[in-house]
């Protein structure tokens, strides 16, 4: 990764997720920020410039379809996002590439398949 | 702690003290005065006086008309007036009709008994400056039996009060401790078991690391965890979870489980081994199909399609109880999701469950299934509407032209709802054979069936749109709103 460090900021409300996500990356040389819901991940946003945002789509008080649009709105317009989220269905999925998503998993994900897909995104960004 | 709030507080020792100044506030003496003076005349008027101690208990009833303060009464003379079954000190009966009442409950000679009980406690046990106040409160009480009632009231609600908060403080923390030692465990556990899937310490480190695996409680903590892990995970991880789930023998708990009276136990028990034994749960599963509570045959219908990707449906064969629309919804759901092959739903609907037949043709329309037209037909003959119904639209959206002679000849006799499906598959396998058909429904009453008639007449080609304008020319029908309607792209 040329030295620079790349960061990621992963919004989920799911604390096992989270932490295994965190792990899975942080071992292929990310810094991770971590957020446990959508608002937060927006108010770490406010102030830090992050490479690629993974988002859940469900999660309290703000959740990632507002996410998406907010930042495709006013701030990140470039940020890559990939949406990671147990919801499938193909509407779900559509109208996270209409807000402006880059990327969609569907849980349960492979975490090798996670890994190839950030890696691509944050290829395309550079 | 749930304490009481300061004004509740105050409320309460308010009115306390209201009552505490209506029993010693009120005039004592003329009422003192009154109750002795009935017993007086009781006695008086009691014609079986005639032994001394009767006349010395006369007595001192009129000394204790001029002595209102002393109020001490001789519980031996009492007793002997009692023994003699002469006399007895009559309790001046209240005026009101709510102490009559309290007195009827409770019984006048067990009041009274009770009262000299009092009185002789106090006068046994009490030092001599309390004395007085005690016999004066009682006096007081039995003059006034409300009060008794009002007192126990009170009693009553401090004590029920205090009761629930107790049982609410206790309850409160018993919880609190246990969602701490729930919280604490499980995030070690989560921690141990990332650090050995991702590879980063071995198995018998980890197996230390993995404390109190003995108690029920921390086993159960650990199976959730698994599950977390099976329910978001796919990949190299999703092997190792259900072996971890072995050797950690965590599947005795959930067998154990599943024999459970309680169903949302049997529930726990079944989803933990469909997700983390899948080998066991092939074996007990056939055994909840048919359970007596529809949620664990939910449960293990779901967990059937998902272990027996081969024949997912397999199932429906057997089934004794109705198979509800949560179920299959559920079962279509874990069946997408995991990409089970799709088997052919035509099998099960020769079924004597009708919910079965109904999934069946919900699915053969959502796969498009046409394999077997004529099973689909006798469907038609169903008793059961919503049968013939998705029949109908079996036959209209797989296009089964040979289907249209049945479903126009059962029209008369149908239900609303179906008339209307009927008219709708005309306009798709309809042809100019059907026009006259069509017409006579634009010329009955009913304005749903006229309306999907003209849209059916108008889509199904060209000539049905030269054969409606032509009917519209027909003043007497009055078809042109029908028109406007149907030719709207917004319907």
């Amino acid at each position: 990764m040329n030295g620079v460090m790349r960061k990621i900021l992963v919004a989920e409300d799911n604390r096992l997720i989270l932490e295994t996500i965190f792990h899975s990356l942080t071992r292929e040389g990310y810094e991770i920020i971590k957020a446990s819901d959508g608002k937060e991940c927006l108010k770490i946003l406010e102030d830090t410039d992050v490479d690629l945002i993974i988002t859940d789509l469900y999660m309290p008080s703000v959740n990632g379809h507002e996410v998406i649009s907010i930042l495709r709105d006013e701030r990140k317009k470039n940020t890559p996002i990939l949406v990671l989220s147990a919801a499938g269905a193909e509407d779900t999925v559509l109208k996270a590439f209409d807000l402006g998503a880059d990327d969609f998993m569907v849980k349960p994900f492979s975490l090798v398949e996670l890994n190839v897909r950030v890696r691509k995104l944050l290829a395309m960004r550079r | 702690m749930a304490s009481i709030h300061p004004k509740q507080k105050k409320r309460i020792i308010y009115l306390l003290s209201s009552i505490c100044i209506l029993i010693f506030l009120t005039p004592q003496e003329s009422i003192g005065k009154k109750n002795i003076d009935n017993q007086i005349s009781t006695l008086r008027g009691n014609s079986n006086i005639t032994s001394d101690a009767n006349a010395s208990l006369y007595a001192s009833l009129q000394g204790a008309t001029t002595a209102i303060k002393d109020t001490t009464v001789s519980v031996s003379e009492k007793k002997e007036n009692q023994s003699e079954g002469k006399s007895e000190l009559k309790f001046s009966r209240p005026q009101n009709e709510i102490n009559r009442i309290v007195l009827w409950l409770v019984g006048d000679n067990n009041v009274l008994e009770f009262r000299h009980h009092m009185i002789d406690f106090g006068n046994n046990n009490l030092p001599l400056f309390l004395r007085k106040f005690y016999i004066r409160l009682v006096e007081r009480t039995y003059t006034f039996p409300i009060i008794i009632l009002f007192l126990l009231f009170i009693i009553g609600l401090v004590l029920n009060v205090s009761a629930v908060l107790l049982f609410m403080y206790f309850t409160n923390k018993r919880k609190n401790h246990k969602e701490r030692y729930i919280n604490i465990y499980r995030n070690s556990y989560e921690e141990v078991l990332r650090s050995y899937l991702f590879g980063d310490i071995e198995w018998d480190l980890a197996l230390l690391k993995l404390k109190k695996l003995k108690k029920t409680l921390n086993r159960k903590i650990l199976t959730e965890v698994l599950l977390t892990f099976k329910e978001n995970l796919r990949g190299e991880m999703d092997s190792q979870i259900p072996q971890i789930f072995i050797k950690l023998g965590l599947e005795k708990d959930s067998l154990k489980l599943t024999k459970s009276v309680l169903y949302h136990r049997r529930i726990e028990g079944l989803k933990a081994l469909t997700n983390l034994d899948p080998e066991n749960a092939k074996e007990i599963i056939p055994n909840y199909l048919n359970d007596k509570h529809f949620l664990v045959r939910t449960e293990a219908q779901v967990s059937y399609v998902r272990l027996h990707p081969e024949d997912p449906f397999e199932f429906l064969k057997t089934l004794t109880n109705p198979f509800p629309r949560w179920t299959q919804l559920s079962a279509f759901y874990i069946f997408r999701l995991h990409q089970v092959p799709v088997p052919a739903f035509v099998d099960y609907l020769e079924s004597e469950i009708p919910t079965v037949r109904n999934f069946s043709l919900r699915m053969i329309i959502f796969f498009q299934q046409l394999e077997n037209a004529s099973a689909i037909y006798r469907q038609l003959d169903s008793p059961l509407e919503m049968t013939r119904f998705l029949s109908i639209r079996a036959i209209n959206d797989l296009r089964l032209y040979e289907g249209k002679s049945i479903i126009k000849k059962m029209f008369q006799s149908e239900t609303g709802n179906n008339k209307l499906e009927i008219i709708k598959a005309i306009k798709n396998i309809g042809n100019n054979e059907d026009f006259d058909f069509l017409e006579s429904i634009i010329r009955s009453d009913s304005v749903s069936l006229k309306t999907e008639a003209c849209r059916s007449l108008y889509y199904v080609n060209n000539e049905g749109r030269e054969r409606l304008n032509v009917l519209n020319q027909n003043s007497d029908l009055k078809i042109d709103q029908f028109l406007t309607h149907v030719t709207d792209p917004r319907n």
